[in-house]
């Protein structure tokens, strides 16, 4: 009986350190959009993500109104005009690293990631694909990437007479640091 | 004598012209970012009722109380700081109401905000700008009021 008992700890202890999940809470994205008339630049840094260390999985989400600007009047049009943050106010992004193998969280080291998942803003959700990359450094995991998104991909409309001042291609960069749940 | 009254004319709406377009240049590119600590709140509530009503209907929640100001009181659970910015999370470390103060309120208030610590009680207001499925319910630009 006692065996059977230390066995299950040894399974369940197997199982709990398998499951490792890394959170961050303190997430960063950053917009930056340019046309040779006007740049646009916004920075979220409430912004969480969840990374499963059994599979590679990762969910990160964040709220729009959390994407501050410099001039006020854009941050009111990015969330009146464009994204309409009072319909859709979160921004979710559920995917995986591809190439969760060849990253080996208990060494140190850099490596570089695919990720693949789907990208949910304005209330559409649309499958992306970016590189990225990860650093492992003593117990902490800091993936960074930029995801590009068109915003007529995610029908987030710009006037006729603003589109010489807002870029469609969008350039999302994303900074997590990871920590151990 | 003639001449010199158009030109007095012209130059009274040169002047009005230029005192306008100074006027729209300073709104579009100026205008300042809604002050937290000026505006009144718009509810005043506790971070357990926040978070019962967020979770028991987040989509009419969210309308009622998104992108207002609200003061809210609770307990500290977690207090953490990353990129100038001190975030505090009230009630449940896990998903309870986190609260952003922005890297220029930091450096300007940090004698009021040192004595923040988890166990603490505190009443602050700031910007509701919704409810995460990880961090709870996220208000930023917050202020404090004691």
């Amino acid at each position: 009986m006692k065996k059977l008992v230390f066995l299950g700890l040894m399974l369940a202890s197997g199982i709990f350190s398998y499951s490792q999940k890394y959170i961050t809470k303190e997430g960063v994205i950053d917009i930056h959009s340019e046309t040779s008339l006007f740049t646009i630049e916004a920075s979220n840094k409430k912004v969480a993500s969840v990374l499963d260390a059994s599979n590679g999985n990762i969910v990160a989400s964040t709220l729009v109104r959390s994407f501050k600007f410099k001039e006020a009047l854009v941050e009111e049009h990015f969330n009146e005009n464009y994204m309409e943050s009072h319909k859709f106010p979160n921004a979710v992004f559920k995917g995986k690293i591809d190439n969760w193998t060849t990253v080996n969280i208990k060494n140190d080291g850099t490596y570089s990631v695919d990720i693949s998942g789907q990208l949910t803003l304005h209330g559409q959700a649309r499958d992306v694909k970016e590189k990225g990359e990860l650093v492992v450094k003593s117990g902490v995991i800091s993936a960074s990437t930029v995801f590009n998104v068109s915003l007529q991909n995610f029908k987030i409309e710009v006037e006729k007479s603003y589109r010489d001042r807002i870029n469609d291609d969008i350039k999302l960069m994303v900074k997590f640091n990871y920590s151990a749940m | 004598m003639r001449m010199n009254k158009y030109l007095k004319i012209f130059l009274f709406l040169f002047g009005i012209g230029l005192i306008s377009g100074i006027g729209v240049y300073l709104y579009v590119f100026h205008k300042p970012h809604r002050n937290i600590a000026k505006e009144k709140s718009a509810f005043q509530v506790t971070a357990i009722q926040l978070l019962d009503e967020f979770s028991s209907d987040e989509t009419a929640t969210y309308a009622k109380y998104g992108n207002q100001v609200l003061e809210v009181s609770g307990n500290v659970a977690d207090v953490s700081k990353s990129e100038g910015v001190l975030s505090i999370v009230l009630e449940d470390a896990s998903m309870g109401v986190t609260c952003a103060f922005d890297s220029i309120y930091v450096t300007g208030n940090s004698d009021l905000l040192k004595n923040i610590s988890t166990g603490t009680s505190v009443k602050l207001k700031g910007q509701c700008d919704g409810y995460d499925m990880i961090m709870g319910v996220v208000l930023t630009r917050c202020v404090l009021v004691e």
